[in-house]
């Protein structure tokens, strides 16, 4: 039976663990990360579904409904998969991955291979839209992602210093947009 | 009918109340429950290092975290393998060396490796490790141009991660966040020995640490005494009432709680509300008095498996609960309670207005428990 509780005076929640891991990744630049991936698109998540086949392989498969492609072809609907998930009592964790929500709004920087469309960066290429119009915010999670730097003569170094990236969603899409137009 | 919390209290979501030296994190706050054992892929290294040179390097990695005394983590190194490299959930702990990077992996162009775990119940059942040969060469020592990258170090680092330490937030440490470009995360830092000791404390080898301080004979840990939340069982909390101590608790949903703790509402800050597992007369008594013991009728199921090998027949069972984790789970309902058999939803972030700390990220990959 559900109880109400009213003598509680303090609450403090100490030292929730968060699950992630960590894929080693280049911290790549919002130019960068559009050079590299061939669809980038302004969706809202639509539906995510963890399967697990006979393997023991666990997927996900994520129906995004697209508002706005902002370099590649997609439909109206885009349907972007990656491993892991959790099936019943099964999990299966991959680092820094997306996590997708039904409901939220993204863009998404992703790659397009064999038919098959995943996230270019893992969690880096996901930024997740909140709040409405060109000045909504934007924000991206690096849990789980252990993130290098690298300059041009191939010499991966720390990353010393946030990685500078728009800070709103008519930011970003601009920088996006001229990034498509000066690899033209 | 659930009733209304009339009192609304402040709510310090005090992980300032961590112990400050902490700085590691733990991943699912729980680890293997026996010894790891791993392989080689048989394809090897395509790169300028031997398979042997690859075998010693790797081996030396995954020792490093078996070396403090304080821990009972051990793992075998068994040979090469010729299992699929993409194979994730038949059991087999691999390190895959690819040369043909898959798109599923992320870009081949930005990702240097990535190692994946499968956890079912409340242990750790599999790992798999993957460096991405196509762009990036791995090398024993100082790296240089050319996309070159200290192979222990990362080796380490990731072996780290498939022991179940997520990252730590101290930049010394092997377990740190980002790579140093050297061969400094090669060496285990305090913090990195604090974590795997906390993770797999000496002395519990036969039920592969979790670093719970309950009893795990017993079921049911609501009101156990922590001092973080990798005390408690996953997906449960420690939590400061102000009563001196703090202790285990759990989220609770349809009424559905662990053994015969029931399902409270409490208040938290701006009016928001929390279901929490806590002792039957929490609201008469106050909460987890020191004489209250929660107990639960399926615990019988301690933990009498001391088979080591875990590398074969985990993934038989994928219905099967973790009472052969020897971690407190299952949480077997009590006869009398309203929806019980499997009460536990996904905790919805909107619906509990829980503390920013408790991201959509961490949220998203709670499993459920039931």
């Amino acid at each position: 039976m559900l109880r109400a509780l009213f003598a509680v005076v303090l609450l403090a929640f100490v030292g929730l663990t968060s699950p992630a891991h960590a894929a080693s990744i280049i911290a790549w630049d919002v130019p960068t990360l559009t050079n590299e991936s061939s669809i980038v698109v302004d969706a809202t998540v639509e539906s995510v579904v963890s399967t697990r086949q006979a393997d023991g392989m666990i997927t996900t498969r994520v129906e995004l409904r697209v508002h706005e492609g902002l370099k590649g072809t997609t439909g109206r609907t885009l349907v972007v998969h990656q491993i892991g998930g959790t099936v019943g009592d099964w999990t299966l964790t991959v680092p820094g991955a997306m996590q997708f929500v039904e409901g939220q709004r993204l863009v998404l920087f992703a790659l397009e291979d064999d038919g098959r469309v995943y996230p270019t960066l893992f969690a880096w290429s996901g930024f997740i839209v909140e709040g409405s119009g060109p000045t909504a915010l934007i924000r991206r999670t690096v849990e789980g992602l252990t993130l290098f730097d690298m300059d041009e003569q191939g010499v991966l170094r720390p990353v010393e210093s946030p990685v500078v990236s728009p800070k709103t969603l008519d930011a970003l899409r601009t920088t996006v947009l001229q990034t498509v137009q000066g690899s033209r | 009918m659930r009733s209304v919390l009339l009192a609304v209290v402040s709510a310090l979501f005090a992980f300032a109340s961590v112990p400050s030296a902490q700085a590691y994190d733990f991943t699912y706050g729980y680890g293997w429950n026996q010894t790891v054992k791993w392989k080689l892929h048989q394809s090897g290294s395509t790169g300028s290092l031997s398979n042997t040179e690859v075998e010693d390097i790797l081996e030396e990695s995954f020792d490093a975290w078996g070396e403090p005394t304080c821990s009972d983590f051990a793992n075998t190194y068994q040979g090469t393998s010729s299992t699929s490299s993409q194979s994730h959930g038949d059991g087999n702990n691999i390190v895959n060396f690819l040369s043909s990077w898959p798109s599923n992996y992320g870009s081949a162009n930005g990702t240097i490796g990535v190692t994946l775990s499968m956890a079912n119940g409340y242990a750790l059942t599999e790992f798999d490790m993957n460096f991405n040969e196509q762009t990036y060469t791995f090398v024993d020592g100082q790296p240089g141009s050319g996309r070159q990258v200290d192979l222990q170090s990362v080796a380490t680092h990731e072996f780290g991660h498939s022991l179940g330490l997520d990252h730590s937030s101290q930049s010394s440490a092997t377990m740190y966040a980002s790579y140093d470009n050297g061969t400094g995360q090669r060496s285990l830092s305090q913090d990195d020995t604090n974590g795997v000791c906390a993770l797999y404390p000496s002395g519990k080898t036969d039920d592969g640490g979790g670093g719970s301080s309950g009893d795990d004979d017993d079921g049911c840990t609501i009101c156990d005494t922590c001092t973080t939340g990798s005390d408690c069982p996953p997906d449960d909390l420690c939590v400061d009432f102000g009563i001196g101590r703090n202790i285990c608790t759990a989220w609770c949903d349809d009424d559905a709680c662990p053994g015969d703790s029931v399902c409270y509402i409490v208040a938290g800050s701006g009016g928001k509300e929390y279901q929490l597992c806590l002792n039957p007369e929490a609201n008469k008594e106050g909460v987890c008095p020191d004489d209250y013991e929660c107990t639960d009728d399926s615990s019988s199921g301690s933990n009498d498996d001391d088979d080591d090998d875990q590398s074969g027949g985990t993934n038989d069972d994928a219905s099967s609960d973790t009472s052969d984790t020897g971690r407190p789970g299952g949480y077997a309902p009590e006869d009398d309670g309203p929806e019980r058999n499997c009460g536990c939803a996904a905790i919805s972030p909107a619906g509990f207005g829980l503390p920013l700390a408790l991201s959509v990220l961490g949220l998203a990959s709670r499993r459920r428990r039931c």
